[in-house]
């Protein structure tokens, strides 16, 4: 039943700082295994006194929420405008189309200048990160960790997504991370372990061409739990502003070599993919959230140098890449490569510790 | 006693809760919640995720602060939290509140 505490924990301490997070898992631990002896002096089986312990103490995203709005915000009003400054500073990466410097942006990574993006939330962002050059954004944390964020790129999107990358830099040893997501944002970020990063994109089987007509306004979150083989997945739908959390099917996005892809996830197909996707205790998967072409677009200004504002696709390339997605072109030779320079990369990194 | 009072209301009285419970000894987490529910039959079922964030909120402004003392289930200290001078300073003062309050309530006809 320990991992089922621990998954618990987890959430309910995800996003506080590590020495915080310790001593309040400690604590809420105690308090679950207390909750279960009741349980179990009543008759129930451990399973039976665990589950109920853990509902009995209340909803983890709750408890979560409550417990950064003690030991994080303070301190992040505290950081006031050096936050903010380092916001822009360090964090914020803007899409080019590719025809133009797509790549460049994506190692740029850094845009100077004040950047003004509609109403925002933010909390905190990549501050500590190194950045290596790849045609990924690698953001390495600490050691065996890395924040992976890229840009939605080379994707016939619709004209106005956001085209920047803003997450929050709560990270942990278990990989936990979260993101306050600005209105009608377009996020893709994974936090993945150094050692045993898995992409999605190197396990499908099925791609679906989205066209740009159908995308919408949504982010998917699947948060996967597993521990011992024993696994529990979650799915979770947020749409902008709000969260529903329901199990099913939903269709998560990833931006695969360039292409974008529409899986279509189930608890049963990411029960069938777990292994490939490597899913651990406390990981969470925020695939995307991007604006739709026709509703509440991004108004984006940019002052300074080093970023664009991305207005869309020229028709042509628009076409282009369609042809080129719908046929698929050279895609598995680029998802070799890009494993081939991680695998490098991680190999790099070892030595280096060593 | 049942059922359980609204979570605004519960809220809105926490740290009073909290500081009268604390009053007479330390305690620890589970401790709190099981006395608040045994001294009010019930009524008062920390179960929504409120009381630890409650606890460190006291603890952040000094009204509590900590003591790890005998091992618990988990084979980590417990943690026992324990009314400061400010924080007893501060229950006098929030009874005086709710004195007030009730004392309003009342004559403007409320039943209490």
């Amino acid at each position: 039943m320990k991992h089922h505490i621990q998954a618990f924990l987890n959430q309910a301490t995800r996003g506080l700082p590590r020495k915080v997070r310790q001593d309040v898992q400690d604590e809420l631990e105690e308090h679950l295994l207390e909750q279960q002896h009741k349980f179990r002096a009543c008759g129930d089986s451990e399973l039976e006194a665990t589950r109920k312990a853990i509902a009995y103490v209340g909803q983890a995203p709750q408890i979560s929420s409550g417990l950064r709005g003690v030991h994080m915000w303070p301190k992040v009003y505290a950081a006031g405008g050096m936050l903010a400054v380092m916001l822009f500073g360090i964090g914020f990466w803007t899409l080019q189309p590719a025809s133009l410097a797509q790549k460049s942006s994506l190692e740029r990574g850094i845009l100077e200048g004040k950047v003004t993006v509609g109403v925002q939330r933010f909390s905190a962002v990549n501050i500590m990160g190194l950045k290596v050059p790849s045609i990924w954004e690698d953001i390495i944390y600490s050691d065996g960790l890395n924040a992976i964020n890229y840009l939605i790129d080379r994707t016939p999107m619709p004209k106005q997504p956001m085209p920047f990358i803003l997450s929050r830099a709560n990270l942990d040893s278990k990989g936990s991370f979260s993101i306050d997501l600005p209105n009608n944002s377009a996020i893709d970020s994974y936090l993945i372990p150094a050692k045993d990063a898995c992409w999605v994109e190197t396990q499908c089987n099925s791609t679906t061409y989205v066209s740009s007509n159908q995308l919408k306004v949504a982010m998917v979150m699947v948060n996967g739990i597993r521990s011992d083989g024993i696994e529990t997945l979650s799915f979770q739908q947020n749409k902008v502003g709000s969260e529903v959390k329901q199990k099913g099917t939903y269709l998560m996005y990833a931006n695969q070599a360039g292409y974008l892809r529409r899986h279509v996830l189930s608890t049963k197909t990411m029960c069938e993919r777990d292994t490939d996707l490597k899913l651990k205790a406390g990981w969470n998967w925020i695939v995307y959230s991007w604006v739709e072409k026709n509703g509440n677009t991004q108004v984006i200004e940019r002052v300074g140098q080093g970023g664009s504002v991305w207005e869309g696709y020229p028709d042509a390339l628009i076409k282009q890449m369609e042809n080129d997605t719908v046929n698929n072109q050279h895609l598995e030779e680029r998802i070799a490569q890009r494993l081939k320079e991680r695998k490098a990369r991680e190999k790099a990194r070892a030595s280096a510790k060593t | 006693m049942s059922p359980n009072p609204p979570t605004e209301i519960l809220r809105g009285h926490l740290e009073l809760i909290l500081l009268s419970i604390l009053e007479p000894r330390a305690m620890y987490g589970f401790e709190i919640a099981k006395e608040a529910s045994s001294r009010t039959e019930g009524y008062f079922d920390f179960k929504e995720g409120s009381l630890y964030p409650a606890l460190h909120r006291l603890e952040q402004a000094g009204w509590l602060r900590h003591e790890l003392r005998e091992l618990g289930r988990n084979g980590k200290p417990r943690k026992y939290y324990l009314l400061t001078e400010e924080g007893v300073k501060s229950l006098q003062r929030k009874r005086l509140e709710w004195a007030r309050l009730a004392g309003a309530i009342r004559s403007v006809g409320g039943e209490l």
